[in-house]
């Protein structure tokens, strides 16, 4: 790559990795693995930054190869638990718990979203976060407007009923302690 | 319905999206040396086991077992940078906290005493506190020698349990990229051999798998619980030494969650006075290990504490006291260990 394309990389790089962050924590739930995730994209788009720039598709492409590799983070997880191992002593490492734990705000819904399957959390990530139109989500997961469209659906049906159980039990919850007061 | 749900669940993503802090973006450098590593097989990565000093230590000054080969230029810069980092890292005082929560029975763990088997053994959730200095346990032979072996990509370490005072120093491992032609294995002698002469003497087991991504580092393998100290020392493709760090590592299995719920760990930055000691004063063997204790605790006048028990339930075991004096104070000799 030439100076001009190292220069748009990373431009490109510096503008896009806050959202792509983001995102891949959504995706994954976990920030560590969040910041490594967005690494390794920006990697394979500085791989093929020349063609994807030229097809001026950098944001789109960097948004399936994140997507595809929390895909392959669930895969992974799933078959052999990754065994932690926190780095700790180097300047500027933020290991530690999970920033999430310090608040409960919607506590109820992210433990929902974490619950479902990744290909059903992905489609609501890039629906309600990312904001894409069903089209785009098809094309970020390489699958059809049908697919987005079905998993979307169950996706907030389980959702739903999910905080529905929750509410009925605090509700129950409320009453019995009404009474017992 | 479906709208007040989409609603709650945008509200929900972008709440949590902007309270994650992004961590600074790594420099061209750092992205530049991931595309090459994966792209043109350049770099390989070593992490070596703080072990590595007593056979840095040997090569260095030519004593030892015998057994130790020349040292090239590049070898000798290669000693000096991880006899360096080693110091840095084993003199740091550090705090290790475990929370434990539902462990059956004792018997489940194998996990290094950090205080880790009393608060596992309680079967409800617990804190443990680890307050104290870093040190070698390095486990000898029946002939008196370092126990070496070299299998797969793990350099290893064997520990000796019966020391409680200093932290178990358990594992290091090399990366390495396999060049066209050469067999894995040969290669990779071929590489630390050249670099780090002698390193292939260090005892080596494959328990454990160890992966490197853009300076994290991830262990899978069995329970663990512990805490090694390890030197990851970044070659080039020519085999000389680009980067020497030794920092703390923790490990905690997720399949063993039940066990331990969670694992803080953080070193005190600036704590602690350097250790102007060579590295060899850190390194004791079993044989050795009563003496070297009960000098350890003359100089320092303290005898290990037992552990106490907060009013939370927090299990504690400090060794405050044992660091060494401030900077100014008079330094206790420290002794060596002979071999």
């Amino acid at each position: 790559m030439g100076p001009e394309d190292e220069a748009a990389f990373r431009d490109f790089a510096a503008a896009a990795r806050p959202r792509l962050v983001r995102t891949a924590y959504l995706l994954c739930g976990d920030q560590h693995e969040a910041h490594d995730l967005v690494q390794v994209t920006l990697m394979r788009v500085h791989r093929r930054w020349r063609a994807i720039e030229r097809a001026d598709l950098p944001q789109a492409y960097a948004r399936k190869v994140l997507t595809n590799l929390a895909a392959s983070f669930w895969r992974r997880r799933l078959r052999a638990p990754l065994l932690a191992l926190t780095a700790a002593g180097e300047p500027g490492e933020t290991a530690g718990p999970d920033p999430s734990a310090a608040y409960d705000d919607r506590a109820e819904l992210w433990d929902a979203v974490q619950s479902l399957p990744p290909r059903m959390r992905a489609v609501l990530v890039l629906r309600y976060w990312e904001d894409l139109s069903e089209a785009d989500t098809a094309a970020a997961l390489g699958c059809s407007v049908g697919s987005v469209k079905s998993q979307a659906s169950r996706g907030l049906d389980r959702l739903r009923d999910v905080l529905a159980g929750q509410r009925q039990d605090d509700e129950t919850w409320a009453a019995a302690a009404e009474v017992v007061s | 319905m479906t709208e007040q749900i989409e609603h709650e669940l945008t509200a929900m993503f972008r709440d949590r999206a902007e309270r994650l802090d992004v961590l600074p973006a790594p420099s061209r450098a750092q992205v530049r040396r991931g595309t090459l590593q994966a792209g043109l097989a350049l770099a390989s990565v070593l992490a070596v086991l703080a072990g590595v000093v007593l056979a840095g230590a040997r090569l260095a000054d030519g004593a030892g077992s015998g057994a130790v080969t020349s040292t090239t230029a590049s070898g000798q810069r290669a000693l000096a940078d991880l006899s360096k980092a080693l110091r840095k890292t084993l003199a740091a005082r550090m705090v290790a906290t475990t929370t434990t929560v539902g462990v059956p029975s004792k018997k489940n763990t194998k996990a290094p005493d950090l205080g880790f088997s009393a608060a596992l053994g309680r079967g409800e959730t617990h804190k443990t506190t680890y307050d104290g200095r870093a040190g070698l346990a390095v486990e000898t032979g029946p002939d008196g020698q370092v126990e070496t072996l070299a299998v797969g990509d793990v350099l290893y370490v064997h520990t000796d349990q019966r020391n409680d005072r200093f932290l178990p120093v358990t594992i290091g491992w090399v990366r390495y990229t396999k060049a066209q032609g050469t067999s894995t294995a040969d290669w990779r002698r071929q590489e630390v051999q050249r670099a780090i002469p002698g390193l292939l003497q260090l005892y080596t087991e494959p328990p454990l798998s160890v992966d490197e991504r853009n300076g994290r580092i991830r262990l899978s393998g069995p329970d663990l619980a512990g805490m090694q100290p390890v030197t990851v020392v970044q070659l080039d493709s020519s085999g000389m030494i680009r980067s020497v760090t030794s920092r703390w590592l923790l490990t905690m299995a997720n399949a063993a969650s039940d066990r331990l719920d969670r694992v803080t760990f953080r070193p005190l930055r600036g704590a602690m006075p350097s250790i102007e000691a060579p590295s060899p004063a850190n390194v004791i063997s079993s044989d050795d290990y009563g003496a070297e204790k009960a000098n350890y605790e003359a100089q320092t006048n303290c005898p290990t504490p037992p552990p106490s028990t907060a009013p939370d339930g927090t299990v504690v075991h400090t060794q405050v006291d044992c660091l060494p004096p401030p900077p100014g104070a008079t330094p206790a000799p420290t002794s060596t260990t002979p071999r």
